[in-house]
């Protein structure tokens, strides 16, 4: 865009809101690496293509900056980007549009319509499924206390003896506590029957051991660049984290890291459309574009994230290697999904529901916990 | 009596530089008398105050030695020199009454509780502050709060009491009648004090000597009235008390009068004091109240001047004149013989001994 | 008796006074009515209607009246009959209906949790429900949870329009149903915890900044004015830069392969491999809001010491006192005022500060205020938030009061 347009633009917003705003749709996600792969992969292409506006914004989860927006009637977000607790959280509080998914939706490029075409059913009626990705854990492959004898499990994140050295973790609860019942012996498959049965005190104890052990620690994470980050600098010997910015950080800035696949949590992620947002028309047709099949195979094209349609991945083989970028130049990009076989030997599939259900208990635990420390 | 000490302080060839460029102080030889109200006078930045400061202790000679009662005293750091002080802005401690102002002095020196309170009543005595002991500094008066720092610097009977320009801050009345005060308590006490001021009617007052300072030098050392009478150079004669001045070449000298040639061609008949040759340049210095209006006795010097100015002061009349080429000689009249008719423009003859005249340095 | 004065022209002398004086106070208030109107309007207003939200539940209490209503008779001893089993019915049904059972569900699941699927699977099944029937029994048909008493009792004061409750919250204690008041359960506690580190921290970061400001405040007071005013210029350079910014400043100085340690690697002090820890930990914490809140203690303190004359400190030696003892009778009394106000304005910014803690103090830089962030952005559970903000804005007011008492708020001099 050019800076001429981008003034004209801001001019328009000023002069007359009314008229700046059939022109342009603000959709919110999580920065950084992830945001560029979505704006290259769908929000540029929507925009030359349609003529509107397509504005990025950044946040760190969660929906209280939403429900501030709805309740003070100043809405100006009109697509969010979220978790699956999320959107069932927010369809219950009526902040979201309900989507009528097979109308709403276009089928894919394989015909299928769109409610066969993604993965997995949607966790409530305003989610429209965006990627699939993980949560796992890497390390720095130069780091000298590891001599040259690296860790491939679970366990081994957990095994401060063996690997001394400061962990980074996320700063909720989500993805620490299955990691630490995998780690605690808990098949992959069976972490959340286990939590229902005192499953997160004893994730807690898992964590506790590891955080207090001296030879350990723990320091915690909120947005996704920074895992990737402290590995490098050295802040910290391992640290989990969303395995796309870990591939990003690998291939875009050669940094020295590998990620570890095992009892890693495969995860859904969401679009979810505003209600009453202030374009919302224009929204939904570029919620339309975002989550057809070339859309969300167009992300994928930067960064190493699943699309959540089958026909996105056709697609994509269709045409590998996919994965462009100006460091890395070509690379196939389907091993390195973690979809991918090699990605998913044992594995923990997100329960949404039972965080939406058990929120408050998980994060009064949770910050207990760790103020505590 | 006998036993006061003549050089009770001794300062010996001190001087004092800040910059290491200019020297405020030059080779001050000074000696203080035990019970001998000095004053150092002088114009600001004549070093009057820092050699007041060097005998307190906050600033260190660069070079030289002062004593103090027999012993140097350039390594002892104030706090152990036992002088009193009292400054300009007073330096009451305002968190502290006026009875807790005063047992300062006293508490450090661990003297002990019923002491304190009969040596505190008696220094408020003393000025007159009896019953403002529980007053806060600033519930007082500028001159209450001078008293107090009088007080206060006197109370632990220091040996000597260094006063740094005390009265400056207060309205002229006060200040006259403190000089008084501070006159009695000095003689009554019998204590040393060095008192510095620019003020030279507050020096002449109430020293028994004046120091007079220019240019960090000790311009001249004696009484009040020898160095009104007597000045011995031209700054002294300029410095101190009103003064008409003419330049001129000597031409003719002998014992106890030298004719002295003015700018103007003129010859006048004056006291060689600082004059030694003929052929030198001499600035001849002359106190308005020793010329005579319409002399009618016998007079080595006789002139008729012109009147240019007349101004009313109450007790006197000021007339200004030309005389011998000098626009700005002043007259003083006093107003019992305003008889005299005085009128702009008139001729006005003078004249003066050539013992009031005084020949100085150029 | 006084006799009337009236002045020249006739008028009582008081109410000419009066009208006089009348035109100045209404030009003061004119001066002044812009900045109270804005302050009102932008601050006052606002932050009593945040506080109110501690106690408010009355959204909640609207969604279910009737229910609340026939609740008020059922002593929570026993199962519920049928007159409140109905009311329930009937009133999530037109919840459903009109869409806001998800907010139910939400505001029940902070009485208790696992409220949310409860409300959530019955309300899909409530079209299923036969009206004739005895609706306890379907409840419990429909989920199992509706057979425990306690759903029952919290969906009673759930719906209560006003409760107090939050604020038990806040110092980690829970009202039982039975109206008992007792601690949380050990694992679960952290209020306090976080209140006494709140405090522990402000008052640190208090004494670290009197410790460091004292010294060079007293230079700043003493230097010519050239050299005063580039060392002021050092000490406020931290208020023109924004508080990320420094904060990540610090983050690259403190982290383990940052600039400190790299410094006394490099020299020798430490080995490489037993690298400091000065981050994520209290002494992060601890470096990064002193320096951050150091000009506000440097300020009061600096236009405190301009005012002492160094006659003060020389008078006192003159008399007797060594420099040490002078500067203990006479200077540091002096500085009461200077110490007070920056003290009082350290410990009221620190008290509140989140951000800088929370990014370099990791776990252990987790203070109240990023307890009140967290409630209103993560867990949204507001009311708590805001029982826990007005808490914390009664202790800066109880820290005010006692200031104006010891001290009095007419000698606070901030420059």
């Amino acid at each position: 865009m050019s800076r001429l347009t981008k003034l004209i633009s801001l001019a328009a917003l000023l002069v007359a809101p009314s008229m700046a705003t059939a022109a342009e749709v603000n959709v919110v996600s999580w920065g950084g690496a992830y945001t560029e792969s979505q704006k290259l992969g769908y929000g540029d292409p929507y925009q030359e293509m349609s003529g509107v506006q397509v504005n990025w914004i950044d946040y760190s989860g969660g929906l209280s900056e939403i429900k501030a927006q709805v309740e003070s009637g100043a809405i100006t977000w009109d697509i969010i980007d979220v978790y699956a607790r999320d959107t069932i959280i927010g369809c219950d509080e009526g902040l979201f549009v309900e989507f009528d998914f097979d109308n709403d939706f276009p089928a894919g490029v394989n015909g299928m319509k769109a409610s066969d075409d993604f993965f997995a059913p949607m966790p409530s009626d305003c989610a429209v499924g965006n990627i699939l990705y993980s949560w796992n854990y890497a390390y720095n492959t130069d780091n000298i206390n590891f001599d040259g004898n690296y860790p491939d499990s679970m366990e081994d994140f957990f095994n401060p003896d063996k690997y001394p050295g400061v962990r980074s973790i996320y700063s909720s609860a989500m993805s620490n506590l299955e990691f630490a019942l995998v780690a605690d012996g808990v098949p992959a498959s069976e972490v959340y029957d286990y939590m229902e049965d005192n499953g997160i005190d004893r994730a807690l104890d898992k964590l506790t051991d590891l955080c207090t052990n001296p030879k350990g620690g723990c320091i915690f994470w909120s947005a996704g660049a920074q895992p990737p980050e402290q590995l490098v600098s050295g802040e910290a010997i391992m640290a989990t984290g969303w395995n796309g910015r870990h591939f990003n950080a690998i291939v875009n800035e050669g940094s020295p890291m590998k990620m570890v696949w095992d009892g890693q949590i495969l995860d859904y992620e969401y679009f979810v459309l505003v209600k009453g947002g202030p374009n919302q028309e224009e929204a939904m047709k570029a919620l339309q574009y975002f989550t057809s099949s070339e859309g969300l195979a167009g992300s994928a094209k930067h960064i190493a994230y699943a699309p959540f349609r089958i026909s996105s991945l056709d697609v994509i083989m269709a045409d590998e290697p996919w994965f462009y970028s100006e460091q890395a130049g070509a690379v196939e990009i389907m091993p390195h999904m973690p979809t991918a076989p090699a990605n998913t030997e044992n594995y923990v599939l997100m329960n949404p529901e039972w965080y939406a259900d058990n929120n408050t208990e998980i994060n009064d635990a949770w910050e207990a916990w760790k103020a505590n420390l | 009596m006998n036993s006061k000490k003549s050089d009770f302080v001794k300062f010996e060839q001190v001087d004092k530089s800040y910059d290491g460029k200019e020297l405020v102080v030059k080779g001050l030889d000074l000696d203080i008398a035990e019970g001998e109200f000095l004053t150092l006078l002088g114009p600001s930045g004549s070093g009057k105050t820092t050699t007041l400061m060097m005998l307190a202790g906050f600033e260190t000679p660069t070079n030289g030695e002062i004593y103090f009662d027999g012993r140097p005293i350039n390594n002892i750091p104030p706090h152990k020199r036992g002088i009193g002080m009292v400054f300009q802005n007073y330096a009451l401690f305002p968190h502290l009454s006026v009875y807790e102002n005063l047992a300062f002095p006293l508490k450090v020196r661990k003297v002990d509780k019923s002491e304190i309170e009969e040596r505190i009543n008696k220094t408020l005595k003393m000025v007159s502050l009896t019953g403002f002991e529980n007053r806060m500094p600033a519930q007082l008066s500028g001159g209450q709060q001078q008293r107090v720092a009088v007080a206060r610097a006197l109370v632990f009977d220091p040996k000597l009491v260094l006063m740094d320009e005390p009265l400056g801050a207060l309205d002229k009345n006060l200040r006259e009648s403190m000089q008084y005060e501070l006159k009695h308590i000095h003689e009554s006490l019998g204590v040393t004090v060095v008192y510095v001021t620019h003020d030279q009617g507050e020096a002449l007052t109430m020293s028994n000597r004046i120091a007079v300072f220019n240019d960090g030098k000790v311009q001249q050392l004696s009484g009040p009235n020898e160095l009104y009478e007597t000045p011995v150079n031209s700054f002294v004669a300029s410095f101190i008390g009103e003064n008409n001045t003419f330049t001129g070449t000597v031409k003719e000298i002998a014992s106890g009068s030298a004719k002295i040639e003015t700018d103007s061609g003129e010859t006048i008949v004056a006291n060689p004091i600082a004059v030694s040759s003929s052929g030198e340049k001499s600035r001849i210095s002359l106190r308005p109240e020793r010329v005579s209006i319409d002399p009618n006795e016998q007079l080595e010097n006789k002139f008729t001047s012109e009147i240019r100015e007349i101004i009313y002061h109450g007790d006197h009349t000021r007339v200004r004149v030309n005389l011998l080429g000098n626009d700005e000689f002043i007259l003083k009249v006093p107003n019992a013989s305003s008889d005299l008719k005085l009128n702009v423009g008139d001729k006005l003859d003078l004249g003066w001994s050539s013992h009031d005249c005084r020949a100085l340095d150029y | 008796m006084t006799a009337e004065i009236r002045t020249s022209d006739g008028e009582l002398l008081s109410v000419k006074l009066k009208k006089v004086e009348r035109r100045r106070r209404t030009t003061a208030f004119l001066l002044a009515a812009p900045l109270l109107f804005f302050i009102v309007f932008a601050y006052v207003i606002p932050i009593f209607q945040m506080l109110g939200r501690s106690i408010d539940n009355a959204e909640m209490n609207s969604f279910l009246t009737e229910t609340h209503e026939v609740m008020q008779t059922w002593d929570g001893s026993e199962m519920p009959g049928e007159d409140v089993t109905s009311t329930f019915y009937y009133e999530l049904k037109t919840a459903v209906e009109n869409k806001y059972h998800g907010k139910i569900a939400t505001r029940l699941n902070y009485e208790k949790g696992g409220f949310t699927s409860l409300i959530k699977k019955t309300s899909r099944k409530l079209k299923n429900f036969d009206e004739n029937a005895n609706f306890l029994d379907q409840f419990i048909d429909v989920h199992k949870k509706w057979g425990d008493i306690e759903y029952w009792q919290a969906l009673k004061r759930g719906t209560d329009a006003y409760h107090f409750r939050k604020y038990l919250t806040t110092f980690d204690y829970e009202q039982r149903f039975d109206g008992s008041i007792e601690r949380i359960p050990e694992k679960l506690r952290i209020n306090v915890t976080l209140w006494l580190r709140t405090i522990f921290v402000a008052v640190g970061v208090t004494f670290c900044c009197f410790i460091l400001a004292y010294p060079i405040s007293h230079l700043l007071s003493v230097l010519p004015t050239r050299y005063s005013n580039l060392l002021m210029i050092c000490v406020l350079l931290p208020f023109w830069t924004s508080l990320l910014v420094r904060t990540s400043s610090w983050m690259v100085l403190l982290q383990k392969q940052g600039v400190l340690n790299d410094t006394l690697v490099s020299l020798g002090f430490v080995a490489d491999e037993s690298r400091l820890e000065l981050m994520y930990n209290m002494t992060g914490t601890f470096i990064a809001m002193t320096q951050i809140l150091l000009p506000f203690m440097v300020l009061p303190l600096y236009s405190v010491m301009k005012t002492i004359s160094p006659s003060l400190m020389r008078a006192a030696t003159s008399m007797g006192a060594t420099p040490f003892h002078a500067f203990r009778k006479i200077y540091f009394p002096l500085t009461y005022a200077g110490i007070s106000a920056g003290s009082i304005l350290v410990f009221v910014l620190a008290i509140g500060y989140y951000i800088t803690p929370a990014l370099v103090g990791g776990a252990k830089g987790i203070l109240i205020s990023n307890r009140i962030a967290y409630h209103m952005q993560q867990s949204l559970d507001w009311s708590l938030a805001t029982a826990m903000a007005t808490v914390l804005l009664i202790a800066v007011l109880v820290v005010y009061w006692l200031y104006n008492k010891i001290v009095g708020i007419d000698n606070m001099r901030l420059g």
